[in-house]
């Protein structure tokens, strides 16, 4: 039997505007976590879509505000119902993201707004909780170790404290050598410190993972639980814009 | 009358904005609106050459934008404190550390690095536990940054 469920276009689009019932819904969910392709497709709509209100909003207006005295009731309305639509779809976004991010690990997500969804995966944290990102770009055993003591000291500190944290280990270059299950040299600790710290997360680069089959040969598999992002660099780079702090080992 | 005050007013703000500019032209890093540069470094490898190649570039960080311009410190944490530990016999180093010090600068140790390596403070150069250390070197690197310190790792 197959598993996949038929589901139109129309009814897509109609997910995305955030128009299906609750039953509905719940059904799509089902089979977007089993189909990659459909997965895609909602994404690349939801970009379509962003980029669609992104082209028609209007200037600084609250989503919820229209208190502007000068705009005559019907406009008015309509753009009380186009903030609900755009809340609708935010928070559906949010759920997909939040849904869909845990299965794809060990999996590559691609597009702009794929990203997006990979961010929200990996930083469903509350803003007010402390995210420090640890970058390891080397293959030394030595420095790795140090990697790994000093972001499980921190976890234990902000433990201790009381303190909502974030951490995440993003390793490109030499750094993906922590991360494969041929080269690293502690994948026991790293497994525990996974099942222990739910607020830690293993992060490698596609690029690194696509520089070592095309310059060595050679296919990475990746200890379980580790996140691939596009571009290690690029990550660095999100995560301070979104408040994280940097930390290099 | 009134346009005449108006007047002197506009040529008094504008003659004030464009000394300011003025001055601002001088020194790229300092800010028109008050307020220092705050930036850590982050110190947690024991390579002796490398530290000291550290401490060079904060002297000319200090240069360029000035030590009263400047919120500047240094965490150390890991294989950060050996470098406490080898200004003990190390009169450059000593004497380097003291000037700084003596800019503002603040060198701050990491209190899990002192528990987890049993070290001795009255071993380390210069170190006062009572202001220099803080309980976590990498919660207070992250606190920093999250407060608008630039991170820099030389």
């Amino acid at each position: 039997m197959n598993d996949k469920i038929n589901v139109s276009d129309e009814m897509l689009n109609a997910f995305v505007d955030g128009q299906l019932v609750t039953e509905e819904k719940e059904q799509l969910y089902v089979s977007l976590a089993k189909d990659d392709d459909m997965k895609k497709t909602v994404c690349e709509l939801r970009s379509c879509k962003d980029l669609v209100q992104m082209a028609y909003q209007q200037l600084p207006e609250s989503s919820g505000g229209s208190s502007d005295g000068g705009v005559p009731g019907g406009n008015g309305a309509r753009h009380w119902i186009s903030g609900i639509a755009a809340s609708v779809l935010l928070a559906v976004g949010v759920f997909v993201g939040w849904q869909l991010g845990p299965m794809q690990t060990n999996e590559v997500i691609h597009s702009a707004s794929g990203m997006r969804g990979a961010t929200n995966a990996l930083a469903v944290a509350d803003d007010d909780s402390t995210k420090v990102l640890f970058h390891l770009n080397t293959r030394n055993p030595e420095v790795a170790r140090e990697a790994l003591d000093e972001l499980e000291g921190v976890l234990k500190f902000y433990k201790r404290t009381g303190q909502k944290a974030r951490i995440e280990l993003i390793t490109n270059g030499g750094g993906i050598d922590l991360l494969r299950r041929e080269t690293s040299p502690y994948p026991d600790r790293i497994l525990a410190l996974q099942k222990k710290y739910k607020n830690l997360t293993f992060v490698t680069c596609q690029n690194t993972i696509d520089r070592l089959k095309s310059e060595q040969g050679v296919t990475a598999h990746l200890l379980p639980g580790t996140v691939v992002i596009d571009s290690g660099v690029a990550q660095i780079m999100r995560r301070q814009q979104e408040g994280w702090a940097y930390i290099q080992v | 009358m009134k346009k005449v005050i108006a007047i002197a007013v506009a040529a008094m703000v504008a003659f004030g904005f464009g000394t300011s500019a003025i001055a601002a032209e001088k020194n790229p890093y300092v800010s028109m609106f008050g307020g220092k540069q705050k930036v850590v470094y982050h110190l947690n490898y024991d390579n002796p050459k490398r530290q000291k190649g550290m401490l060079r570039n904060i002297n000319n960080h200090i240069k360029a934008v000035g030590a009263k311009n400047l919120d500047l410190r240094v965490v150390m944490h890991g294989k950060g404190y050996t470098m406490l530990e080898t200004a003990n016999t190390d009169l450059e180093l000593q004497n380097t550390i003291v000037s700084l010090k003596d800019k503002g600068i603040k060198f701050q140790l990491c209190a899990n690095t002192i528990r987890g390596k049993k070290l001795d403070e009255k071993n380390l150069f210069g170190f006062d536990p009572a202001n220099d250390k803080v309980p976590s070197g990498v919660a207070e690197i992250a606190h920093l940054q999250k407060k608008g310190f630039a991170y820099i790792r030389p």
